[in-house]
């Protein structure tokens, strides 16, 4: 009928072309990187068999000629065949301002990211291998061979036990407790941020031997040896004696905030040392805006119960007991003065729970065992964790 | 990291190390505890635990485990938890916290009747009907005892793991929200009698959740 267009499909595509390269030996490789949690592109950190891991790739801007974007495959093998995988993103090259590998590193959308497959992830080496690059429906680009390689090890470790006890208690004639978003925040975190593949999780909602109005640190104190208490006798009756015992406590909206406390930070491995945090909705509570700060406070207090000391930061705020911490300013790395940034966290997301893959850089971020914003576990609490959950179950 | 098994007292207390305020919270029978060498445990000689018989003579004395909370900045006193598991010893009727030599707190076996057998009963009761899910465990027949406590546990269906909803209660009668057992319709439940030295499990009983 005149006036009407033709349906798209009955129209060739008009295809485009593969982008001009700007380097005669094809597009050059800056760097690969394996993380699951935090690393530097030396992969001195160590990757845990099963856990979720994303490798990041970062090419060289000037090796093209004009801004355009690529996506790519790479190549994973353990012993046997190579297997191929596509990238879950097309990352934009700017030759004109051209960004760096500190600048590719500081967000998630600035490299090209592959998640791997658990069968990659398996204890043992993994050599993977930049394979193709090109512009979406183009012609692949030459890679210069230098960098596009690289070889990994993934590490066995044990899961992280952890049972989780809401207390709840009474104010006002009302019943409170911790939400369904309290423990799946706190879940979620554990599973992504702590050095483990997997989380043998467990968790109730029992009436706490406290009740309203709180004021003193006393309650937290209680809230532990109600902890306490169930734990010995639930492992009395055959619950894993290496399981962690962790208390949540609603803050009623801020009204009732029982300050988190871990009851010992053990220089030896100790899984019956319990602790309890707060729980609720953050409101930019040290810089989260999502529905719950249970996630990275419970974190806080169970690394206590795992040997981890207060860093110092703020200064005003902590004393500086840990006193091997080894970055500025609480930091999950060094960014003054230094020629690259080393250490960069990841958080591979949680779909459950819309938590997007992120990279976190720079300044930013900070060590879960601080009380600055935004926390994440550096490379010196991850090890550490790592190294103390494996003595726990020696 | 190695655990021990045998009969002991489980002793969860309180203290302040600087103030010396504090008291035994819970004290009941356990079957496993640490093997903790002499290096890993932070024993404080300040603080003691004495078990005593029924004439108050000394059955056993320990510097008890402390668990000491990282210290924050302008924090008043020094909170500590005691967690000890001591050797059952069958002549034991009470526990006494002592610091500095001091007696702070005491605990006593508890006693009273134990009820004649048949002469418990206990089950749910809904108490209000917008929450219908929301029980509280009631139980008829039980003796309330000076020092007598309750555990009461839960095994909903499909698990094997009992989970205590209430330890060291001085009545069996506790809020048990079913909705948290996911897919669960029933569940066992039981109700444990503890004198803090001798305990006995009362009665196991299935439920009905009503989902």
């Amino acid at each position: 009928m005149s006036g009407m267009s033709e349906p798209f499909y009955l129209h060739a595509r008009a295809g485009s072309s593969a982008p001009a390269l700007g380097s005669a030996e094809g597009v050059r490789v800056l760097g690969i990187e394996v993380t699951q949690v935090i690393q530097d592109m030396d992969h001195s950190v160590p990757l845990i068999a099963g856990k979720a891991t994303v490798v990041r790739v970062y090419l060289d801007h000037r090796s093209l000629a004009s801004a355009t974007k690529v996506s790519g495959e790479i190549s994973w093998q353990r012993s046997g065949g190579s297997s191929y995988l596509p990238a879950v993103n097309a990352m934009e090259i700017t030759p004109a301002s051209p960004r760096t590998l500190d600048a590719q590193r500081s967000e998630v959308k600035y490299s090209m990211n592959f998640r791997l497959p658990a069968k990659a992830t398996a204890v043992g080496k993994l050599r993977l291998r930049l394979k193709r690059v090109f512009k979406p429906g183009t012609a692949d680009l030459p890679i210069a061979a230098d960098r596009s390689g690289v070889e990994v090890e993934f590490h066995e470790a044990p899961p992280l036990r952890i049972k989780v006890i809401g207390l709840r208690y009474k104010k006002d004639g009302r019943s409170l407790a911790p939400a369904a978003v309290d423990f799946a925040y706190l879940r979620s975190y554990l599973a992504r941020a702590y050095p483990v593949a997997r989380v043998e999780w467990s968790q109730i909602v029992v009436p706490a031997d406290f009740t309203a109005p709180f004021g003193t640190r006393e309650i937290a104190a209680i809230a532990n040896a109600q902890i306490a208490a169930i734990r010995s006798r639930e492992v009395s009756d055959g619950v894993d004696p290496h399981t962690h015992y962790f208390g949540l406590v609603t803050d009623d909206g801020g009204k009732e905030f029982m300050r988190g406390l871990a009851f010992d930070i053990p220089e030896t491995p100790s899984p019956d040392v319990v602790a309890s945090a707060p729980c609720g909705a953050p409101d930019g509570y040290a810089g989260d805006q999502d529905e719950s700060y249970a996630d990275w406070y419970g974190a806080h207090e169970l690394a206590h119960t795992m040997g981890r000391y207060h860093p110092g930061y703020p200064r005003k705020d902590q004393d500086p007991d840990d006193k091997q911490f080894p970055f500025e300013d609480g930091q999950l790395s060094d960014t003054t003065g230094v020629a690259q940034v080393r250490f960069v966290g990841f958080d591979t997301g949680d779909p459950q729970l819309d938590f997007p893959m992120q990279a976190l850089h720079g300044a930013r971020f900070h060590d879960v065992m601080t009380y600055m914003e935004n926390q994440w576990l550096s490379s010196h609490t991850y090890v550490a964790i790592f190294e103390r959950l494996k003595a726990e179950n020696e | 990291m190695k655990f021990e098994s045998g009969e002991y007292i489980h002793i969860v207390g309180t203290i302040d190390l600087e103030t010396g305020k504090g008291m035994i919270r819970y004290v009941n029978r356990s079957k496993t505890r640490p093997a903790m060498t002499a290096a890993g445990a932070k024993r404080n000689g300040d603080v003691e635990l004495v078990a005593q018989d029924e004439q108050e003579e000394v059955l056993e004395r320990v510097h008890p485990v402390l668990r000491i909370a990282a210290r924050e900045p302008g924090q008043k006193g020094r909170p500590a938890l005691i967690q000890e598991d001591l050797e059952h010893n069958p002549k034991m009727r009470s526990i006494v916290l002592l610091f500095r030599t001091k007696e702070v707190h005491r605990f006593t076996a508890g006693k009273g009747r134990k009820p004649a057998a048949g002469g418990m009963a206990f089950g749910l009761a809904t108490p209000d009907a917008s929450k219908p899910h929301r029980y509280i465990v009631e139980a008829t027949g039980m003796d309330d005892g000076e020092g007598v406590t309750y555990t009461v546990q839960v095994m909903p269906e499909g698990e094997s793991v009992w989970h205590t909803i209430a330890v060291g209660s001085p009545t069996p009668q506790v809020e048990l929200d079913a909705d948290q057992f996911a897919g669960a319709r029933k569940a066992k439940l039981r109700i444990i009698r503890s004198t803090g030295f001798d305990e006995e499990i009362m009665e196991t009983k299935q439920v009905e959740l009503g989902k």
